[in-house]
Formats: structure tokens, sequence, C-alpha cells
């Protein structure tokens, strides 16, 4: 009586396992898919606050350009920390933070991202020259444009 | 006595204290010195200057710069200012010095420096100076003549970007009706971590009479792909599976795409736009070999339909996405209508040909005294009548004939008749 629930367990942690290997070949890949559906959205959200670039707070802004390779996702969270603020208030006021809101999200994880290097080797982003919000949102849209048109992501 | 003596101190420093924690901020550092400019390459223009003299000991001199109408502002601690600017035209920076990168402290009184394009009257200078990259591989360019220039003016193009060591010269010059044009190979250097930013160019005459032209041209850009190759089309599902590759060095994920279907019988003429589009047994994408898939809909299988694709750069890797590439060369599936109407016109014929058979060995007889009828002989008729010189036979033998000749007639007359009833 001993042996059999034993071997029950077994098969089904051999069945979970069988399951989750499938489960995660195909996350793996849909997790590319979905990264670049987020960087996609993001390039739009970036032109879209690009024509609300007047009503922006001049505030000089920390802007990583020429990252360091393996960096980009260390940069990239160097722009996501920084909180665009709108100059005036008024109904632009709204859009902007509905926009601003939107660049925050977390990225998608992939394998290849999780490979990057930890934090600590990259540069820490107040290293980063300081530009204005216009130059700001340029800057970030090269990085999501140059970390697209690398093959690893 | 001594306690309004002390707070007369006490005040007196207060005031102190306040008259100099007022002042401190409106004092500004005084304005840099020797500000010079310099060309490098062909259109990296940078200034330089020195610190100021007599600034505050406690200041960690930072310096304000911007352009004409206060452009690209930046607050750095170098005392140098680099930027990649087309010389057509004339070009300031204006810099002050300040003691933190805080945009909103004033700087010092700024200094101006200003730098004008090189020598030449400015209509003498080529127009419509532009450049395609063509396929990641090389660059054209093409511009027309200045006015007022001599026709046979011999014009050169210099190039350089931030992966050569050197200015180089362009040397495949052609002519293309008015425009003139020069190519150069220009590939990415890829996965650098010095990237290359912008090519410059510059355009000028051997005899240096004319003013030379810059264009400095984005790397992300003003890029023309190859066209696609077709690899596969399918009917599945009644639908029409569309399989090609994209051209070398384009990830697939950096291209749109349009795919037009011309049927001809429908004569239809459909273009669909498609952003993103994958193979659903493709491999990891950062394979570049590997083909790409579409489905398109509503497409009728019996039919000749003629697929054609092109490709452009689209706006999540590039900055411009206004070039298409050139067509692909057409692939057409679908059945012919007028082969099927061929195949049973020629088994329709032998059928024909064998029924005629058949009816002429039928109707052999009939059909061949009425294709070919007894010809009446007019020779031997008047041979009887005149030959033989007996009278009385010749005459019994005139009425003989005729009978004979009457009896034949009324014979094909019954044959053509029972002929007639027959077919009826």
């Amino acid at each position: 009586t001993r042996s059999r629930p034993g071997n029950m367990e077994r098969i089904v942690i051999c069945l979970m396992v069988l399951f989750s290997g499938t489960v995660a070949h195909k996350a793996s890949f849909q997790g590319q898919d979905r990264l670049l559906i987020r960087l996609r959205q993001l390039i739009d959200i970036v032109d879209q606050l690009k024509n609300y670039v007047n009503d922006l707070d001049s505030e000089f802004l920390p802007a990583p350009e020429d990252v360091k390779r393996h960096c980009e996702r260390s940069a990239f969270s160097c722009f996501q920390k920084i909180q665009l603020k709108s100059a005036n208030t008024g109904d632009n006021e709204k859009i902007i933070n509905v926009l601003t809101k939107q660049l925050k999200r977390k990225l998608p994880p992939t394998n290849a991202g999780k490979r990057q290097k930890h934090k600590l080797t990259c540069p820490s982003c107040d290293s980063y020259e300081k530009k204005p919000p216009k130059e700001f949102l340029e800057r970030l849209k090269s990085l999501i444009q140059k970390v697209c048109n690398l093959n690893y992501i | 006595m001594e306690r309004p003596a002390r707070l007369c101190g006490l005040w007196a420093l207060l005031l102190c204290a306040g008259g100099g924690g007022v002042a401190a901020p409106a004092e500004t550092q005084p304005p840099v010195t020797n500000l010079s400019v310099s060309v490098e390459n062909l259109c990296t223009v940078t200034w330089t200057w020195n610190p100021p003299e007599g600034a505050s000991p406690n200041c960690s001199l930072k310096y304000f710069s911007h352009f004409g109408n206060k452009q690209d502002k930046k607050i750095a601690p170098e005392t140098y200012r680099s930027k990649e600017v087309p010389l057509n035209e004339r070009i300031c920076l204006q810099v002050g010095s300040q003691c933190s990168t805080n945009e909103s402290e004033k700087p010092s009184i700024l200094v101006e420096k200003c730098i004008s394009p090189p020598e030449g009257d400015p209509e003498s200078a080529v127009t419509e100076l532009q450049c395609i990259w063509y396929n990641l591989s090389y660059m054209k360019c093409s511009w027309l003549p200045g006015r007022n220039t001599n026709p046979d003016t011999n014009y050169t193009l210099y190039y350089w970007h931030s992966s050569l060591g050197k200015v180089l010269q362009c040397e495949d010059i052609y002519r293309e009706g008015q425009h003139i044009g020069c190519s150069f190979a220009l590939t990415k250097v890829k996965d650098s971590s010095f990237e290359q930013h912008s090519v410059q160019v510059m355009v000028k005459d051997n005899a240096g009479k004319i003013r030379p032209s810059f264009n400095i041209v984005p790397l992300t850009s003003h890029v023309k792909p190859d066209p696609p190759h077709i690899k596969n089309l399918s009917f599945q599902n009644g639908d029409l599976y569309v399989q090609w590759k994209n051209p070398q060095n384009f990830y697939s994920r950096c291209l749109s795409y349009e795919v037009e279907v011309n049927n001809s019988q429908a004569e239809t003429h459909d273009i669909f736009y498609v952003e993103e589009a994958k193979c659903q047994n493709s491999e990891f994408e950062g394979n570049l070999e590997g083909t790409i898939c579409f489905m398109v809909p509503g497409v009728l299988p019996d039919t000749l339909n003629t697929v054609r694709i092109r490709v452009k750069t689209n706006k999540l890797c590039y900055e411009d996405d206004k070039l298409w590439s050139n067509w692909s060369q057409a692939m057409s599936i679908g059945q012919k209508a007028n082969p099927t109407f061929y195949i049973t016109t020629l088994l329709i014929i032998p059928i024909i040909v064998a029924a005629a058979i058949i009816v002429l060995l039928l109707y052999l007889k009939r059909l061949k005294i009425i294709i070919f009828p007894p010809i009446p002989d007019p020779g031997k008729i008047f041979k009887e009548m005149f030959g033989d010189q007996n009278d009385d036979t010749l005459h019994w033998k005139k009425y003989d004939i005729y009978e004979k000749q009457t009896k034949e007639e009324t014979d094909s007359v019954v044959l053509i008749e029972s002929l007639k009833r027959a077919s009826q």
C-alpha cells in the first residue's frame, strides 16, 4: 500500500515537468513577442509626448546616449525613473500624465534580458548627461530603435 | 546697559549674514575666455574655451551653452562642445559659466563665436544634395549643379563617418540626365560598441570655384531595402498563403510589408499593408534567414492570381519609413479557365470525326451518287446517233437512249427523294 501513492506522485511530477517544459518553450517565444509589442507601443508613446514637449517642465533630465553593450535595459530603466512633469495645468496635463504612466510600465522579461549584466557593472543613472525634455525623448526613442536592431534583446 | 549692545550686535550679525546670503546667489561668474572654433573631418565643428579668470574658489565650474535661438541647451563641465553641422549656413554658439548643473541658475555673460560656410558664391553650390542607403550595402548621393556654373565642371564627393580613419573620396561618379551622382560602399559594422551615427558628405568641384555643399545623413534613415523573394504560394483551407524571404541584412521585425494580389479573371487588384508577419513554424527571431508568411483572405482558387511584395523599414528600428523597395518578382497560382476549354474542345473533335466517318460508311453509295453524280456523256449519245449509218436502228436507238436516260433520271430523282426521306 505504501508504494502506490509513491508511484502516483512520481507520475504526477513527471507530467508536471513535461507540461511546464512545453509551456516554458512557448513562453520564451511569446516573451520576445510581448517585448516587441511593448516596444512598438513605447515608440508611439514617445512620438505622442514629443507633440507636448512645449508643455513639459524644462528641467534637465539624465538622458543616456551611446549606451554600452548589454547595458540597454539598465539605461532604459534610467529613462523610466524620470517623472516627466507638465509645466502648466490644463487639458494637456492629463494626457501627459497618462502617457508618462504608460512609459513607466515594466518591460516584459526575455531570456536574453535576464542574462544582461547586473546594474552594478553598468553606469549609474546619474553618470549620464542631462538634457532638456526634447532631447530626452529623442534619446529614449534612439535607445528603443537601437535595441530592436540588435540580435539579442 | 549690556543687553541692548548685545542685541545690537546680534542684529548686526544677522543683517550681515542675511545680506551675505542674499548677495551670494546674485553673484554670477565671470565669462569664459579664448572661445575659438575649429572644424574636423568634414562637418564636425568643435568650440573650445578656457575657464574664466577670477571665478569663485568654491565654485565647481560648469558651462552653459546653446546655439542661436536658444536651441540645444547643454550644461556640462567640459571646456569644449562638438556638433555635426552641415556648413551650408552660418552657425553660432553662446557659452557662459555657472556653478551647478541646475539650469535655473543664471549663468555668466554669454560669449558668442560663429563659423561661416567656406568661401564661394552661395548660388554656385550644388543643390538638392540627397543620399540614399541601398540595402545597408552602398550609399548613392545625387545632386543638381548650382546656378551660373560651367556645364563642364567636374565634381568630387567626399565622405566620412566615425568608423573611417580619414575622409575618403568617392570614385564611382555617374550622370543621370540633369542629376549627377556618386556611389560608395557603406556597411553597418555589426554589434560594434562604437556606433556609426551619420555619414558626412561634401560635394565640391575640382577647380575650387564653387562653394562646397554639405549634407549629414543619419544612418537610421534614408534606407532603401532590396526587393524580397517570393518562395512559395499555396492554398490551404480556401486561403492563399504567401511565403517569402526578406532581403539580407534586415530583421523581419524591422520591416513593414505590402502584398499585392492581382486576379486576371475578376480583374481585381488588392493591396494589403502588413505590419508584422511571421511563419508559425519559424525559429528564434534572431535568425536572419527564414521566411515570412502572410495569409491573403478572399481569394478564388480556380482563377489565376499573381502576387508581388515590397518592403520598407519601419519605425521600430529606423527613424523614417518613407522609402519602399522595388516590387519583387511576381509569382502566380491558380488554374487558368482556358486550359479546360481547350481540353474539352480537343476531346469533342475526334468524336465528331468518328461520327462523320460512321455516317459516311453507312450512306456511302447514296452519298457517292450525291457527291459524284453520273456525268452525262454527249459523245456517246451522238456516236450512237450518227456513228452507226443504219437509220432505223439509229432511230429506234434514239428512243431507246431517251428511255434509258429518262429512266436514269427518274431513278436519280427517286434516289434523292428516298435519301431525303431517310435523313428526315
